[in-house]
């Protein structure tokens, strides 16, 4: 059991850290906002990274058939009921229920 | 002067148009909110088994405010890992925040401290529910909504596991699936904000890629390569000659 001064200086460490990450870009961003590459690049950002941060939620070991099919089952259901329904609360879960069902239940 | 009757104002008119835009930012993070309330248990249980404090829940959520980096130090601190670990491993797994100041509207937050907030509160998801920000002209009331609830959400669901550690069974599994299933909604939006088939299978390639050569590291691997390759299709579609012509200016 740590004591609590490290684990204050761990969670302040890590949350000093984590803003500076997420602050300081935005002091040289402002000038660069007219840049054209800048522009290209804020436009097409936001896919992407959905995409990625949506891989990288993916459970481990997705190669292997028996965990990618209850994956694939519940991706199905999300961005099925989210084409036909666009409710965003619905599609997350729909999904869920999906899944924690097939892993609670079926397997 | 502005800045300051935007945020503070309590004047009826104003008070009642910002209060639109408080639910307009709440209607756009519920599905964010709902989707994080399973990883916050999730992450609550795990940190009073590993024999943390309970009050350590809300101070871990509330201040670092960076889902995956949580989950991480929980096991660290478990270890009693030296500080510079921990600083490597902050590094390492949030280095790609440093990417969405690229796109994320905080010229349209008003007031010095709302804006050191909304920075400290970009999270994956805050980024994600801003992709409109711009087109859909969202004022600086929605934003900090979108931001402030989000952030309640994660932090009382986390001291909600921390605290009801020995009411949530474990039977039941995969409710984690649930952040997965909010990042396909985030990513089908941001395809209706952004059609291209292109630019989908190279993050997706870049993902792929990432996770084979770097397991450890793979959101700021794939998130680089997207970026080199995005960079690439710039210079190809403008070609040398201008490119030379836009540094120039």
């Amino acid at each position: 059991m740590p004591d609590n001064l490290y684990l204050f200086s761990v969670i302040a460490l890590s949350a000093a850290l984590t803003f500076a990450l997420r602050a300081l870009p935005f002091t040289f961003i402002t000038k660069l906002r007219s840049n054209d590459f800048i522009n290209y690049l804020a436009g097409r950002m936001p896919l992407g990274i959905m995409v990625v941060l949506l891989a990288s939620t993916l459970p481990a070991g997705i190669m292997d058939l028996a965990v990618a099919w209850p994956v694939a089952a519940a991706l199905a259901t999300t961005v099925g009921l989210h084409l036909f329904k666009s409710n965003a609360v619905l599609s997350v879960l729909g999904g869920t229920a999906v899944y924690v069902g097939i892993l609670s239940w079926l397997l | 002067m502005f800045e300051k009757l935007a945020i503070k104002s309590t004047k009826p008119a104003a008070a009642g148009s910002r209060w639109q835009q408080i639910r307009l930012g709440a209607h756009n993070v519920l599905p964010a909110c709902l989707a994080v309330i399973p990883l916050g248990l999730a992450l609550g249980v795990l940190l009073v088994r590993t024999g943390l404090p309970w009050w350590s829940a809300p101070l871990l959520a509330g201040l670092v405010f960076a889902g995956s980096l949580e989950f991480l130090l929980i096991g660290l601190l478990a270890v009693a890992a030296p500080l510079s670990h921990i600083a490597l491993t902050t590094m390492v797994v949030n280095f790609r925040h440093v990417f969405y100041a690229i796109s994320f509207p905080l010229h349209r937050v008003r007031g010095r401290g709302a804006k050191a907030y909304s920075m400290f509160a970009l999270t994956d998801e805050a980024y994600a529910l801003t992709v409109e920000a711009e087109r859909e002209n969202y004022s600086s009331a929605r934003i900090l909504s979108i931001q402030s609830l989000f952030h309640a959400s994660w932090t009382i669901s986390v001291l909600a596991g921390a605290l009801l550690t020995g009411l949530i069974p474990e039977s039941i599994k995969g409710l984690d699936f649930a952040v997965t299933a909010l990042f396909t909604v985030l990513a089908i939006e941001a395809y209706k904000a952004y059609r291209s088939l292109p630019l989908s299978l190279l993050a997706l390639i870049s993902a792929v890629v990432a996770s084979w050569i770097a397991p450890q590291s793979m959101m700021v691997v794939a998130m680089v390569m997207f970026l080199i390759g995005l960079s690439l299709a710039y210079l190809l579609r403008r070609g040398p000659k201008e490119s030379e012509g836009n540094h120039a200016r």
